[in-house]
């Protein structure tokens, strides 16, 4: 007898179908396995056995035979339990192949029967399921939650709605009574004796049986846009919270240099409340990346704010950008459209930072292994504080006894490649009393929050970015790489590098980006212009360009540094709702800049 | 194996003794007392032929002694019998190790000193004067009649003093200017206050060229036109610190002014070393003032060098919570001289009447061009700079800033709001100040702290 189930395999952000084939034929006793199947798919003969015995179904003295296809891919971390069970059960004539219809299996078997979360990757699975045109899938009853978001249409992209607007519209919609339509039945067994008691029933009566999962997110959306660490809550720095909110708006990368307890950890936190809300589009992508690490949570998996991570600086290089056998997406790709913070960046090993470098320049991570090459989106905003001095209180006299030659060299332990893509630097100082016990009342983030959309409304405009940044050419090509990878490894041509460094060697950054496929944009703020765009879309008027000359002069400015005040005067520039850049504009921008290399006294 | 010395003047052999041997000041005291004594002696004796008849005499405890060199001398000294300069050259090998060793308790360091002696023992003292001739550094030793005497009255002056450049005039007051490495924006614009107007007036202004008060005197010295030397810690023909490159560069070519060091050249800067130098400082001087300093600090040892000298001691007042002037405020409860205005010290210097004082000031604020800062200041109510009217914003962000404090926008955010009756938001404070700098109406010290006052262009 002969069966084929459908389930499915992970590989770095893509999932793919594998086919189960079980055939029992007459012959002597043994179970094969074939198609390449990884570790744990050939250790799921025994739990099988196992699982089957529990309910009292013993493997027939037979040879048994499992195919997966594609036979050609190495499939890891492909726990085929259930699955391979629900093959043999139909071999074995308790469940027929019409029951399985347009069906996905997916889960792990423990000894007792009973069916195994799924520990990664189940929200991709079941989105790829979903575009494969498979309309129910059986999954762990813990994964359901994950695999509810794929299903509910409206929260995907593809549907008008999802090109609309913010969650925060949807939940609108929703409430005003659509009906959302389910693209997927999500159905969740907690054993394997239910999973057959579903499958045996009816079609017409499997609701009743078990009911699809229908994602209760909602509800807890609109709240955690409200709550959340408030920019109200930091006293006085108001120089800082302007910079915060000018590196907000254009999602520019910021330096904040100061004494210990002025609030640079405080502020850095409550960076992501000021920053856009996450679109659905935007959440679905950092949902995924969530889901392929494994870091969702099972009953409220869905990500609806920017993340928000701070790494210790004693992290690793590899923590840092993701890997290990099977590659994970690391700490940047889960910073993904969201803060990444440095606390204490001179701390931080130097070769660690530098691997900074291109992932900030291309939005992406490459991670080169034997098993593969694997690509995580990883655009993030990278905010960073520093000491500025190695005891910390320069430049106040009556605490610091550091020299200029100690302040400049504790900063140069900052890495100019990574200061080179630094727009924002701004000095704090130690607070006052009287602005700790004031009561003078704060801005609140929303308030803060609401200029910064105003801001982003026009960058969206000027780069016409459609709302649905799966557009992202960073985001899309991550997964074309994948697939590309898919296909490479069927082919036969297993990318053969082995060494552990996920170094693709810098073939000059610049070049790199400008070849990127027609019509998909890199760029969606300002922060992200290229010089190029920066000459079209930062021009100067006759007196500005004097004045930018004057400053370039006066100030020492790099070509670079002049480039970043460009893309900062553009973002001021839509902060206040100018269409031209002018003159105050520069002269804010100019003020920002990084110039701790070379202090000047005395 | 008898040496002959004779061919040889004592001055050559000081110098010899110091560039080829590298014997410091401690260790020749050690060895041969009182300099000025023995050489007398020795001419004497090399004159009838024979050695002098050495006492063997304790001398009181020698200054505060933490040169390298002076390591040597850290234990009590030996009972042997002093040695005439020209024995250190002339002594036979085993001779000037007993002689030595028997100057010395500690014969680890007795015998780094003769080693040293014995090596240079190749190097010939009449090529070293050529050598030297050819750098462009040149030396008096206290034998010389251009030793400064000033110098010379102290307990314990430099046998040999380097210098590139010029020797302070004896003719001419000076004032040692000393203070803090990690100084404020307060202490540097005091220090180039007096500078610029004591040396306008002719005063010669002697400090270390370190960083902070050092620099900033010597440096405002030169661009009032005066005459300005640094004392280092280190060989003459060495920069240090590497930051004051400019200051050194120009103290050599300065007309009148000089670069001045105990130290051969090629001696690098040892801590040890700073001390001992300063004794220089204040020797060379009239008068020391001190424009801040902290309790306990290097500075105070200067000062305490300055006492030994008799030199008067003027410091310079600040805030009493000013951290970085403690030490200054403890001089003046001790008893130093109030230094508020340059008039205090030119007064006392000389004795000049009230009125030309005056004029002196004057003259000197024309000189370096400031007459922005002086609309700006003083007067109340800034409204106009050099041609361009002020904005209402501008003139309170102006008003609100301090000459001798840096603040940032958020620092005075407050103040502006309320000179100005509406609200101004912090970005068009933070606009404004850079606007201001970049027409050198403020200066900003430090990243995002400004003060006000033009900057001094060189």
């Amino acid at each position: 007898m002969y069966s084929c189930v459908t389930a499915g395999a992970l590989l770095g952000l893509t999932c793919y179908l594998v086919r189960v084939e079980v055939d029992i034929a007459p012959g002597l006793p043994v179970f094969d396995i074939v198609g390449m199947a990884g570790t744990p798919a050939r250790e799921s003969r025994e739990r099988v056995r196992v699982a089957l015995h529990s309910l009292g179904i013993r493997m027939p003295a037979s040879r048994i035979t499992v195919s997966f296809s594609p036979a050609d891919v190495p499939k890891r971390g492909f726990v085929p339990d259930l699955p391979v069970a629900i093959g043999i059960l139909i071999c074995l004539g308790q469940l027929r192949q019409e029951d399985l219809e347009d069906t996905l299996i997916s889960g792990e078997l423990g000894l007792s029967g009973e069916v195994r979360t799924v520990r990664r990757g189940m929200m991709l699975l079941a989105e790829t399921a979903a575009k494969e045109g498979i309309r129910t899938i059986i999954v762990p009853e813990e994964n359901t939650a994950e695999g509810a978001i794929a299903a509910d249409g409206t929260l995907t992209t593809g549907s008008k709605e999802a090109a609309g607007g913010t969650l925060h519209s949807t939940i609108e919609a929703h409430s005003a009574g659509k009906k959302n339509e389910q693209r997927l039945k999500v159905i969740g067994v907690r054993n394997l004796e239910d999973c057959i008691r579903y499958l045996k029933t009816e079609k017409k009566e499997r609701d009743a049986v078990i009911a699809p999962a229908v994602s209760r997110l909602r509800e807890r959306i609109r709240d955690d846009m409200e709550t959340g660490p408030d920019f109200s809550d930091v006293h006085g720095q108001r120089e800082a919270k302007r910079a915060l909110e000018i590196a907000a708006a254009g999602f520019h990368n910021i330096l904040m240099i100061g004494p210990p307890g002025a609030g640079k950890s405080m502020l850095a936190s409550r960076l992501p409340g000021i920053l856009p809300p996450l679109s659905e589009a935007e959440s679905m992508e950092v949902t995924e990346i969530y889901s392929a690490a494994g870091l969702l949570d099972r009953k409220d998996p869905l990500i609806t704010r920017r993340p928000f991570l701070a790494p210790h600086h004693t992290v690793t290089g590899v923590a840092l950008t993701g890997g290990g056998e099977y590659p994970m997406p690391g700490l940047i790709s889960q910073a993904h459209r969201g803060v990444l913070f440095l606390d204490e960046l001179p701390e931080f090993r130097r070769d660690t930072v530098n691997l900074l470098r291109q992932p900030m320049e291309e939005r992406q991570i490459r991670i080169v292994r034997r098993s593969g090459t694997y690509t995580y989106p990883a655009r993030f905003l990278l905010c960073a504080a520093a000491n500025p001095c190695p005891c910390g209180f320069w430049p106040d006299r009556s605490r610091c006894r550091c020299s200029e030659k100690d302040v400049v060299r504790y900063q140069n332990r900052i890495p100019g490649p990574l200061l080179d893509r630094i727009d924002l630097c701004i000095t704090l100082r130690q607070v006052e009393v009287e602005e700790l016990t004031g009561g003078a009342s704060e801005e609140s983030s929303r308030e803060i929050r609401e200029r910064v959309m105003r801001a982003v409304a026009r960058q969206q405009e000027r780069f016409q970015m459609s709302k649905d940044c799966r557009q992202d050419e960073a985001y899309l090509q991550a997964a074309e790489r994948n697939l590309e990878e898919l296909q490479l490894l069927a082919a036969g041509q297993i990318a053969s590098s082995d060494s552990e460094r996920n170094s693709v060697p810098d073939t000059g950054s610049e070049s790199r980006r400008e070849d990127t496929p027609s019509g998909r944009s890199r760029t969606h703020f300002n922060g992200d212009m290229l010089p190029a765009e920066v000459e079209k879309y930062c021009a100067l008027g006759k007196q500005e360009r004097l004045f930018a000359e004057n400053l370039f002069r006066r100030l020492k400015m790099s070509a670079r540094g002049f480039h970043r005040l460009l893309k900062v005067a553009r973002t001021i520039a839509d902060l206040e709702g100018e269409e031209r850049i002018l003159v105050p504009h520069l002269a804010e921008a100019a003020a920002y800049r990084f110039r701790f290399d070379a202090v000047e006294m005395l | 194996m008898k040496r002959d010395s004779s061919r040889y003047s004592a001055r050559q052999l000081l110098l010899w003794l110091s560039y080829g041997a590298q014997i410091g000041q401690g260790t020749l005291q050690r060895l041969t007392g009182e300099v000025t004594d023995e050489i007398t002696e020795s001419i004497a004796a090399s004159e009838s032929g024979g050695f002098s008849q050495a006492y063997s005499n304790e001398d009181g405890d020698e200054t505060s002694d933490t040169s390298q060199e002076s390591r040597d001398n850290d234990t009590p000294k030996g009972q042997g019998a002093r040695i005439p300069l020209r024995a250190l050259f002339e002594m036979g090998e085993e001779e000037l190790q007993k002689a030595v060793s028997g100057r010395y308790r500690d014969l680890k360091n007795a015998g780094a000193a003769t080693g040293r002696l014995l090596r240079a023992r190749c190097l010939d003292p009449q090529g070293l004067e050529e050598q030297i001739m050819r750098t462009k550094v040149r030396y008096v030793t206290i034998l010389d009649e251009e030793y400064p005497a000033k110098l010379r009255e102290t307990p314990d002056p430099p046998y040999l003093l380097y210098y590139i450049g010029s020797l302070p005039d004896e003719r001419l007051p000076s004032v040692g200017m000393i203070g803090t490495r990690a100084s404020t924006v307060y202490g540097r614009k005091q220090a180039e206050q007096f500078a610029s107007a004591l040396a306008f007036a002719g005063v010669q202004i002697i400090s270390g060229m370190a960083r902070g008060i050092d620099g900033v005197s010597g440096r405002s010295a030169l661009l009032a036109g005066g005459r300005s030397f640094a004392v280092l810690g280190c060989g003459p023909d060495i920069c240090y610190p590497e930051e004051n490159r400019d200051l050194y560069e120009q103290l050599q070519s300065q007309e009148g002014s000089g670069i001045l060091s105990e130290y051969c050249p090629g001696t690098q800067p040892v801590s040890g070393l700073f001390p001992l130098r300063n004794r220089i400082i204040s020797g060379l001087s009239d008068a020391l003032l001190v424009v801040e300093a902290r309790e306990r600090s290097g500075t105070m040892i200067t000062v305490e060098r300055a006492l030994d000298q008799n030199r008067e001691v003027y410091a310079l007042p600040a805030r009493v919570t000013d951290a970085a002037s403690s030490g200054c405020l403890q001089l003046l409860r001790q008893g130093a001289m109030i230094a508020t205005r340059p008039e205090d010290i030119l007064e006392d210097i000389f004795g000049i009447a009230a009125d030309l004082r005056a004029g002196t000031q004057r003259r000197h604020e024309k000189a370096t061009q400031l007459e922005m800062k002086q609309e700006v200041r003083g007067k109340g109510e800034p409204t106009r700079i050099t041609g361009a009217p002020l904005t209402q914003l501008e003139a309170a962000v102006l008003r609100s800033l301090d000459e001798g404090e840096e603040r940032s926008a958020d620092d005075i955010y407050e103040s502006v709001r309320k000179a100005l009756g509406y609200s101004a938001g912090i970005r068009e404070i933070t606009t404004t100040l850079l606007m201001l700098s970049m027409r050198g109406i403020v200066r900003e010290e430090s990243p995002g702290r400004y003060t006000v006052g033009g900057i001094l262009e060189a």
